[in-house]
């Protein structure tokens, strides 16, 4: 068979490509789409049999309140921890590039929790959380009542949400700056020339060419936020005082791991749920967030 | 792409023999672990602290001091396990065994191994590993493999090991997941040759019955662990008591007099901890509605009684603490274990199993045990890991279910026990052995209380308790009256527990 050097090339990378995809379908693709199938059964997996209840589950979670709340605190930890998060760091990074010493070492601070194994790190604020805690002695001594945080209905998500932005920080900040350092400076040159002030020159220059970093980590967070298991494991074991902050995916592990008699159909049909949730607030985030700007 | 051709092929190669040895490397450790054995591996790891069922597989215990009581060659009647007992206290020497005169045909006919599931705590693992030594030299057509893993992956390891076609032939398994596992019919009963419902009935303490199901027991205990008073001498000497108190108003004036605050009216020190998360949801769901007069549960196990006047009253006195009286506080010093051996709660619920941690991180503590503080009658709570046969054992006829059951019935025999007691803590599941306690300071408090144990029906333990957890929740956090918070929980519960009975066919 005569191959032309292009066509070689082509077969190439694609037989290169098909190993880590072969991979990746097994590992990601397959798993996935088994939850789908799951998702229409009654599954305990001690169970010899396994009675199909096509879309049963499904019907199940409109009238589950469990399932309500769990919605409701994974919005929630959107909506607070996101937008929050992006604001901050934002604030950081544009500071950490005005900083002139000791630039290295700060940027090496910001990034620690980051590092930081995230179990660690819930546990060391679910300490300083406690009602006798460190927080508490604060505003003890500055003369405030103490705060219930962890142990309160009302305070409890957002305490969690706190740890979110803060341990996500460090890898905010990282790559605002990156994005920052991609704007040639003549803009700002040209914007001061022209009389532009801090504030002008942060909207007008700075805010919509940082657009493509502003849209990725808005997606990444959102995605994680949507996700969020691991701090609320944690903090708040399980799922805090009277569920309220319990997030989709710790219902789920609930559901298939704490539960007697396992229901992990039910569960799976939530994952099903969340992911047609994460796929369409992406595509709309991707959609209406992603503007060019040509200077 | 073509332009800079020459640069690219020398670039270019380079990245194609990169991707195409991380792509073999990744192949065969994908193989690699795909081709390899599910069986769980043996983790050192120690387990996480409790928030499972009424267990506390806590770090490493130092076993205890005491020496293994005397021994006397208590065999177990009938036919089966003659362990005789080791004539020395600490090691379990092969001790020369005098197989019953029954002399059972009940063994395998050739060799076969069989696998024996049980989480990691390092006293219990290390005991049962002395152990089969001694039982497979006395069934030398038996080997055991013992596979340990966390506590915390307890069902998730199960779980897939089913699903693979493995696992574990014999498993020690909570007796509180027993009902969902016999419903789905993982688990064989145990056969009559061994475990016959007499035998059952007059060797082990009434709470076994929580292990029979349709007329048959599914599992069997080693040793059982129950409910008690810890108490903080210094503290409750400080406050004029000499001794714990015994009903519940005397538990009600010691917790007032032990409870300080500072000028501010924070809590410095409080009279009782706040546990329902702990041990607290078993106080009430299982002691306080006895010892008030109630059965928390009917006789044929399908019905709540929690919403009776008995069990709400019971219900208010024990959130009252928190409420009322102010005497707990939720969430000091974390959780109900931390707050007692730092040393900032005078008393607390709590069962045998937390000797071993105290020993450990609070050495200095000077604390008593006593039984729980009785009101219109006595009551607590009784739990325990338990042996099972899997169906994966196969048929009762073959030589895997029938070495999983001599193995079964060698771990609970008096002799196992009495090792048993000293090194992980736990009491003796078969009243005779328990007696030989009565007298232990340690275990005294627990022991004498073993008569009037009562080992819950949980369905689901998780949900269960978390129903609990949240009325207690709903009082103290958002002021909806004992009365109703108890209905709701109930109706959780209820709501499980009839779909179980539902599908038992």
């Amino acid at each position: 068979m005569h191959l032309t050097l292009a066509k070689r090339r082509w077969l190439w990378a694609y037989a290169f490509l098909l190993i880590p995809l072969v991979f990746f379908l097994t590992i990601r693709i397959w798993p996935a789409v088994q939850a789908f199938k799951l998702s229409l059964y009654d599954y305990n997996p001690l169970d010899t049999e396994h009675t199909f209840r096509g879309l049963g589950n499904y019907s199940d979670l409109l009238h589950d309140t469990i399932f309500r709340r769990a919605l409701l605190n994974t919005f929630l930890y959107v909506l607070y921890g996101v937008p929050v998060g992006l604001i901050v760091s934002l604030a950081i990074a544009l500071g950490l590039k005005r900083v002139n010493q000791f630039r290295g070492f700060l940027r090496f601070l910001y990034f620690l929790p980051y590092v930081t194994a995230l179990v660690a790190v819930s546990w060391i604020w679910r300490w300083l959380y406690q009602p006798n805690g460190l927080l508490n002695n604060i505003l003890h001594n500055l003369g405030f009542r103490d705060l219930g945080f962890l142990g309160s209905t009302g305070q409890a998500l957002i305490s969690v949400t706190v740890v979110t932005v803060w341990y996500g920080l460090g890898f905010q900040v990282i790559i605002f700056l990156a994005g920052l350092e991609g704007i040639p400076d003549v803009f700002y040159e040209a914007a001061a020339l022209d009389g532009a002030t801090a504030w002008q020159r942060f909207r007008f220059v700075t805010l919509p060419l940082l657009n493509p970093t502003i849209v990725f980590l808005a997606v990444i967070g959102v995605i994680q936020s949507l996700q969020i298991f691991t701090q609320i494991c944690n903090l708040t074991t399980n799922g805090g005082p009277l569920n309220s902050t319990t997030s989709l995916v710790l219902y789920v592990y609930q559901l298939s791991f704490q539960t007697l008699p396992a229901r992990m159909g039910y569960g799976a049909a939530i994952t099903v749920v969340l992911f047609v949730m994460i796929l369409v607030i992406t595509v709309v985030q991707l959609t209406v967030l992603t503007r060019r700007y040509e200077y | 792409m073509d332009d800079q051709f020459p640069t690219q092929v020398t670039r270019r190669r380079f990245l194609r023999i990169a991707a195409g040895t991380a792509a073999g490397g990744v192949l065969t450790a994908v193989l690699a672990a795909c081709g390899g054995s599910s069986n769980a591996t043996p983790t050192v790891a120690k387990p996480a602290a409790t928030q499972g069922p009424t267990v506390a597989p806590f770090a490493t215990i130092a076993p205890a001091a005491t020496t293994a009581p005397a021994t006397g060659a208590s065999t177990t009647t009938a036919s089966g396990s003659a362990a005789a007992p080791a004539t020395s206290a600490t090691s379990v020497t092969g001790s020369a065994a005098a197989p019953s005169t029954g002399a059972s045909a009940y063994e395998p006919k050739n060799a076969v191994t069989i696998e024996y599931w049980q989480y990691q705590f390092d006293a219990k693992v290390n005991l049962v590993n002395k152990l089969i030594p001694d039982f497979q030299k006395q069934y030398p057509k038996i080997t055991v493999k013992h596979v340990n893993f966390p506590y915390a992956d307890f069902q998730t390891k199960v779980a897939a090991a089913v699903q693979a076609g493995q696992g574990p032939d014999s498993l020690n398994v909570y007796y509180g997941w027993l009902p969902a596992y016999v419903q789905s019919k993982f688990l064989q009963p145990l056969p009559d040759e061994l475990f016959s419902v007499d035998k059952m009935e007059k060797n082990f303490y009434g709470m076994v019955q929580a292990a029979k199901f349709n007329g048959a027991y599914y599992a069997s205990p080693i040793a059982v662990r129950v409910l008690a008073l810890f108490w903080n001498k210094d503290m409750l000497k400080e406050a004029g008591f000499a001794d714990a108190p015994k009903n519940w108003e005397d538990l009600v004036k010691v917790a007032q007099a032990t409870t300080k605050r500072d000028a501010s009216g924070k809590l410095l020190q409080e009279g009782i901890t706040w546990g329902p998360d702990g041990q607290g949801h078993a106080w009430w769901r299982e002691c306080l509605n006895r010892q008030n007069g109630l059965m928390p549960m009917s006789e044929d196990r399908k019905k709540l009684n929690w919403s009776d006047p008995l069990g709400v009253e019971a219900f208010t006195w024990y959130t009252d603490q928190v409420t009322k009286l102010k005497v707990a506080e939720k969430g000091f010093y974390t959780d109900d274990t931390t707050a007692f051996k730092t040393g900032h709660a005078a008393l607390t619920v709590d069962g045998n199993f937390r000797i071993s941690t105290l020993k450990s991180d609070a050495p200095t503590l000077n604390y008593g045990i006593a039984t729980l503080p009785e009101h219109k009658s006595k009551a607590t709570f009784a739990s325990f890991w338990c042996n099972s046969i899997t169906r994966k054992a196969g048929d009762p006829k073959g030589d895997k279910f029938i070495a999983a059951a001599l193995f079964n019935n060698y771990l609970s025999s008096p002799a196992v026990q009495k090792q048993w007691t000293p090194a992980v803590g736990e009491l003796p599941a078969t009243p005779s052995v328990g007696q030989e306690f009565l007298n232990d300071p340690l275990y005294k408090g627990f022991v004498s209380q073993l008569g009037d144990a009562y080992a819950t029906f949980y369905i689901s333990e998780a949900d269960d308790r978390q129903a609990v957890i949240d009325a207690t929740d709903q009082v103290i956090l958002k002021g909806v009256s004992p009365a109703d918070a108890v209905k709701e929980a109930q109706g959780k519960v209820q709501a499980i527990m009839d779909k179980y009975w539902a599908n038992q066919k």
